[in-house]
């Protein structure tokens, strides 16, 4: 057994497996020679029209789909972040009050 | 009185008794202000201070010193926990990050188990760990402010 699973990648000299390396191309575009070994007969759908060498550039670059930048901030949006930030540190610090209070009778003197 | 000449006299009462209500619910507040509430913060005390205080006080002494013992427990569990959660994801976690919070998350586990432990292997539960803390707090204050004989 070699480098845990958890640190591949950061460790010097793994990589990782090429089954969970993320396909460069996305799946509804397809490349030319693909096109070419299609049966007779069958029509391609609009999403696997071959694209031009020029064009192909813009479709591999494009940014991926939750990309915030893209999307203008919304109210609703910032309530539902907030909410869950909230969340969170209320659900922490329910936790941890109990915890420290445990624990600074055992480490005080 | 029976009869209140304020409109608001119920309302007043009412609030009065939701006061008296969180008071209550806050109440172990009460040991933070006296550990830590000092206008004049008490010098430190060092491990001798404390052996003196066990050896001292015949009452308080052999309990501090259980709550004292008890923290191998909590370190043992912790990091046995520790060991445990961190090892299971070191294995399959695919992110570093989630190998340091299931370690971490472990660790809490297997400290607050371990106390568990402490507190019925040295029948802890029968005392008032932060009554024990007071009492040596107080016998400190006593010895180094000079009220002691």
């Amino acid at each position: 057994m070699d480098t845990p699973f958890g640190l591949q990648g950061f460790v010097d000299g793994t990589k990782l497996n090429g089954k969970s390396r993320l396909p460069r191309i996305p799946s509804n575009i397809e490349l030319l020679v693909k096109q070419n070994s299609l049966p007779h007969g069958s029509r391609a759908f609009h999403g696997s029209l071959p694209v031009s060498e020029s064009t192909k550039g813009a479709y591999l670059n494009r940014p991926l789909s939750p990309h915030l930048p893209l999307k203008k901030p919304q109210l609703s949006a910032t309530y539902s972040i907030s909410h869950r930030i909230f969340g969170a540190a209320l659900a922490s610090a329910i936790l941890l009050v109990p915890l420290s209070m445990k624990f600074s009778t055992l480490l005080y003197a | 009185m029976a009869e209140s000449p304020n409109p608001l006299g119920f309302l007043w009462k009412h609030v009065e008794d939701v006061k008296e209500h969180w008071k209550k619910n806050f109440a172990f507040v009460d040991y933070y202000k006296k550990t830590l509430g000092w206008e004049k913060p008490l010098p430190k005390w060092t491990d001798a201070d404390v052996e003196e205080f066990i050896s001292s006080d015949p009452v308080y002494g052999p309990q501090l010193k259980a709550i004292q013992e008890s923290r191998k427990y909590v370190a043992f569990g912790a990091t046995l926990g520790a060991a445990q959660l961190g090892g299971i994801s070191l294995k399959y976690s695919k992110s570093p990050h989630g190998f340091l919070l299931a370690t971490g998350f472990g660790a809490l586990c297997g400290g607050v188990l371990g106390a568990e432990v402490a507190d019925h292997v040295k029948k802890l539960y029968k005392v008032d760990k932060q009554g024990v803390n007071l009492r040596f707090l107080y016998w400190w204050e006593d010895k180094t402010r000079g009220n002691l004989e």
